[in-house]
């Protein structure tokens, strides 16, 4: 039996212990309030998708794309969506999210770094995914607070950068003349982000910390390549 | 339009009142977990609630809204939740966070020593091995579900194997 197929066998008893771990149903009632409990209730199964939603998204989706660095709308036009090709930003009910689209370009890269971080924050890990996506994580000096930098090349292999769109106010500003996108959380408990491009590389580059909108931009600003 | 739009609804009421059911059944036990993770009541019905999005996303791959793999499913949905959220906390102490994120407490009393092994798991890999081999998601799902991309979850995946590897081998089963 090979280490899949033992795991398979394994996962099973490892589920049934998490279970019996767990209180039964009458051991943890809870009566939610009426404001979540009404919001709960009132969500939409998203996966009854028959084929006119699902049209009306991908239009929806196509006439709300917005190049992440400027102001570039789509037209509902198959020839334009061919040739197009750049991070899009798509806004849903739960998140926002970065994708890159079109043609995966071959080519060599510099390696990025923030020249000025806060003066509490100490690197802690680069996590390299081999995938056109780089990470640089920072926690602050009493190691309470998880910050990051990132970019990812335009690729589909590279993915996407995804955000809750729960408790979140989203708007823009510059980067070095470009426009970025700010994502700030309405509470203080959680940390904000700043996504922007590069116009020329077209890599999308996002920090994720427990900064203000003026140190964000600071620390986006001074991103700068580096010798690999 | 209006047989499509007609269809639809029959399939969106199954479902809903599939959602239903898992509110009613499991509400109570995701508040608990995510109590247990987040501490407040308030934190705690903030995550269940975001969990409920997530979970209505999957409606459909879940069959019986009543059963073990819909209860181990919503557990998973809403600890990975409730530890994102801890996560992005502003202020928190080591000791808050290495408790919030050790997630679940699991007794395993059986003689299996690699479902052992799983139990032992960081959630996040313990997540991604029960959703993997014992629900059967694909990676691009799970991914999905946990907001990661297919390169990151796949990453993911290999990281969780190397790590329950290297705990199989130091209790000598490998």
């Amino acid at each position: 039996m090979n280490f899949d197929e033992m795991l398979k066998r394994s996962a099973e008893n490892a589920n049934e212990a998490m279970l019996n771990s767990l209180p039964s149903k009458k051991e943890c009632e809870h009566k939610f309030s009426t404001k979540v409990e009404r919001k709960i209730l009132q969500t939409k199964p998203h996966t009854a998708q028959h084929i006119v939603y699902r049209t009306l998204k991908q239009v929806a989706c196509v006439i709300l794309a917005v190049l992440v660095s400027g102001t570039i709308w789509l037209s509902v036009d198959d020839t334009a969506r061919a040739e197009f090709s750049g991070w899009v930003n798509e806004i849903s009910e739960t998140q926002f999210s970065y994708r890159y689209e079109g043609e995966e370009k071959d080519m060599e890269w510099d390696d990025y770094r923030p020249t000025w971080i806060p003066r509490d924050f100490v690197e802690t890990e680069v996590v390299d995914m081999g995938t056109g996506s780089v990470t640089v994580y920072y926690v602050n000096e009493t190691g309470t607070q998880q910050s990051w930098f990132s970019y990812t090349l335009p690729t589909d292999q590279g993915g996407a950068h995804l955000f809750n769109n729960y408790g979140m106010t989203y708007k823009t500003t510059k980067v070095n003349g470009v426009t970025a996108d700010l994502i700030i959380a309405n509470s203080e408990r959680e940390s904000n982000s700043i996504v922007w491009t590069d116009p020329d590389t077209n890599i999308i580059f996002e920090i994720t910390a427990f900064l203000d909108e003026e140190d964000l931009v600071r620390m986006a600003e001074s991103v700068k390549a580096v010798e690999k | 339009m209006i047989m499509l739009t007609y269809i639809a609804g029959i399939e969106s009421w199954t479902d809903k009142q599939k959602f239903n059911k898992i509110y009613e059944e499991y509400g109570g036990l995701m508040f608990y977990v995510a109590k247990r993770i987040l501490g407040t009541d308030e934190d705690a019905e903030d995550a269940v609630q975001t969990a409920f999005l997530k979970i209505a996303k999957n409606i459909k791959k879940i069959s019986d809204p009543v059963c073990p793999e819909t209860r181990g499913f919503v557990v998973i949905i809403v600890e990975r939740t409730a530890i994102d959220m801890f996560r992005k906390r502003k202020r928190y102490t080591m000791s808050e966070l290495k408790e919030a994120t050790a997630g679940i407490a699991i007794d395993y009393d059986g003689d299996d020593r690699l479902a052992e092994c799983i139990t032992k798991l960081p959630p996040r890999y313990r997540e991604v091995i029960l959703l993997k081999y014992h629900y059967g998601y694909t990676l691009k799902e799970i991914g999905k579900m946990m907001d990661l991309s297919l390169a990151a979850v796949t990453k993911l995946d290999q990281r969780a194997k190397n790590k329950l590897r290297k705990l199989c081998e130091e209790e000598g089963l490998l």
